[in-house]
């Protein structure tokens, strides 16, 4: 495919930024697309997207599936499958800007589903664990053995929009100026050893949880053929794909706090955990032999979301940027400083979080406040 | 500084490369002095200018400011992004606020003052040669890999207005790979931040004399008028070897 910057010099980077209200309050997506194309110079044009929690409480119950499929044909086996294994409470197709064009795009599909009664009652699905389980296994079905067909987005009020071009096109192609939420995340991406198309476009999703990533995941191999014994199908070619993957299996199915599952995927290097104190030294010797094949190798930086906040994550030793700040009761974290900037000028705190150390930030629990949407 | 018959340039909302281009036209119609406002993450700032050029930023500096700079003096009235001075061979750079990471990324000469902290690698890889000695001087803390390769120069850490000194002053990893310059750090380092390529030593005249001026430069930059520093209380790292690698492919 053709470089879409058309210059004699890739500037190279990706960008990342997030922002979030602590008392989800719901606010318009054009301050997370502000800042993220304020890092245009980050990314080349191959892969823009967002992620927004809080956008669709009319359907909260409901699982938001965001569908790619190549073709017609695809398209026609999709809706063969999800009338089998679920029930559609409602679809409602994307109104996509016809104005920005975008290559290679594409049937985008929009369904808010329930797993199909039948299949709930024959399979003992009860409890929310159960749930999620079942929605997990469709997709990972749809992923690899539906041919050219990929869900991006499977949380519930959340979604993720994404595609090939800069994050500001994808915004307006997708009309990101029509939704609200309390939480955003967005990427701008210079592909670096894997191709730029739609699906491998950030963030990357399975149920409510997503990740956008700057950096290189060295480690890939490995990591993928972990998850691979836990029934994950690495469908994507993005090395990101594995990191949203390792997240559900550590924190959804295995029960492990965020906070030691991000120590896990960058523990700290050997001789650093010898300096350490009792009982974290303990803690880290322990997750570092238990799960040698989740620690991430690489440089990276990341955001993970979901409907109760976000986790900013660099690697151990630092590689890529990170920038995290505050105003009032809204969190900010981008890969430059500039990007807060263009968005909120003056932070009551910035700061770099250190290689390693994850921060881990939570909405207030209890109601949204829908009336003051901005 | 004072910025004399100063064009001003609003940098609002431009990008870096029509930046770069607008205060490079100056400079070939004989501008000298530019103050740039409205700045905020735009790269390459400064980047390969000369010794007669002087600038006033007002606002955020982006990534690689003053990169491969050969003279220019730039006063940053706030904060800078990654890579500032990035392989600068001479000049002057005085920055108000803090810096990201990489400040003096294989910096082969002139001067970097930041008044507030720096972040990961701050002098990676400067090197010195000669009377060509580039200095790096980071008014509070330092990140992890401070002086990662380095091979000249000299980095000095002040910690201005933080009690625990010596080891609160860097983070982890100081100095890998050294092997050749000088770091200046205030206070008592403990045996855990020393690697094994590098070592203390005891500080001579002429390093009580360097630090003594080069804090006042400190303090006359950021109007610290009553900033006093025990000389005597600063740890001087130097490498191990000028070649630790040597037998490494015989």
């Amino acid at each position: 495919m053709e470089n879409k910057i058309r210059e004699d010099k890739v500037y190279s980077g990706c960008a990342i930024a997030a922002i979030m209200d602590r008392r989800k309050k719901r606010f318009s997506s054009d301050r997370i697309v502000e800042s993220i194309t304020s890092m245009k110079p980050r990314s080349n044009g191959l892969g823009g997207g967002f992620a927004g929690y809080g956008i669709y409480p009319e359907h909260k119950e409901n699982y938001a599936l965001h569908i790619f499929a190549n073709d017609q044909k695809a398209e026609l086996e999709l809706r063969e499958y999800l009338d089998r294994y679920f029930e559609i409470i409602e679809e409602r197709p994307f109104r996509v800007n016809r104005g920005v064009s975008l290559d290679n795009e594409p049937e985008l599909l929009r369904f808010f589903v329930q797993p199909a009664v039948s299949e709930i009652k024959s399979s003992s699905y009860s409890n929310t664990l159960a749930e999620e389980d079942y929605i997990f296994k469709r997709i990972m079905e749809i992923n690899s053995q539906l041919d050219g067909v990929f869900v991006v987005s499977s949380g519930k009020d959340m979604g993720i929009f994404k595609g090939l071009g800069y994050p500001g096109e994808v915004a307006q192609f997708y009309r990101l100026e029509e939704y609200s939420g309390y939480l955003w995340t967005s990427h701008g991406r210079f592909p670096t050893n894997t191709a730029g198309w739609w699906a491998g476009a950030h963030p990357f999703g399975l149920l409510g949880r997503s990740v956008v990533h700057n950096g290189e995941i060295s480690s890939y191999g490995t990591n993928s053929r972990y998850v691979e014994i836990f029934d994950y199908k690495c469908s994507m070619a993005t090395d990101t794909e594995v990191i949203a993957y390792l997240l559900d299996l550590l924190i959804r199915r295995q029960g492990i706090s965020e906070q030691i599952a991000c120590q896990a995927l960058a523990a700290p290097l050997w001789d650093k955990i010898a300096r350490l104190d009792e009982p974290e030294k303990k803690l880290l010797k322990k997750l570092r032999i238990i799960y040698p094949d989740v620690l991430l190798n690489g440089p990276f930086s990341i955001i993970v979301a979901d409907n109760d906040g976000l986790a900013v994550l660099n690697d151990r030793i630092k590689l890529r940027p990170m920038v995290i700040a505050e105003k009032g009761a809204r969190f900010y974290a981008a890969s430059e400083e500039s990007a807060i900037r263009a968005v909120e000028p003056n932070p009551d705190k910035v700061e770099f979080p250190a290689g390693g150390m994850p921060v881990i930030e939570k909405v207030e629990a209890g109601e949204m406040v829908w009336q003051q949407v901005n | 500084m004072v910025i004399r018959d100063s064009s001003v340039i609003n940098g609002y909302g431009l990008g870096f490369k029509k930046l770069n281009q607008l205060i490079r036209e100056k400079i070939e119609s004989g501008q000298e002095y530019f103050q740039l406002e409205g700045i905020n993450g735009q790269r390459y700032i400064g980047s390969g200018l000369g010794k007669d050029i002087e600038m006033e930023i007002n606002g955020l500096a982006g990534n690689d400011l003053a990169a491969f700079a050969d003279g220019v003096m730039i006063r940053v009235n706030d904060s800078v992004q990654d890579c500032v001075g990035n392989t600068m061979n001479a000049g002057k750079i005085i920055i108000d606020g803090h810096a990201g990471d990489l400040p003096g990324y294989s910096q082969r000469g002139g001067s970097i003052y930041i008044n507030g902290d720096a972040g990961y690698r701050a002098g990676i890889h400067m090197k010195g040669f000669k009377d060509k000695q580039p200095l790096l001087i980071i008014g509070g803390k330092a990140g992890d890999f401070t002086g990662e390769y380095m091979a000249g120069g000299r980095i000095i850490v002040l910690g201005v207005g933080l009690e625990k000194a010596g080891s609160n002053l860097i983070g982890d990893q100081l100095a890998p790979g050294m092997h050749g310059g000088q770091i200046f750090i205030r206070g008592k380092l403990s045996s855990d931040d020393l690697g094994p390529e590098i070592k203390l030593a005891e500080l001579n005249q002429g390093d009580l004399e360097f630090l003594e001026r080069e804090i006042e430069n400190f303090k006359d930059y950021f109007n610290y008028k009553s900033l006093k520093l025990d000389l005597n209380s600063f740890s001087k790292i130097i490498p191990n070897s000028n070649r630790p690698y040597g037998n490494m492919y015989v």
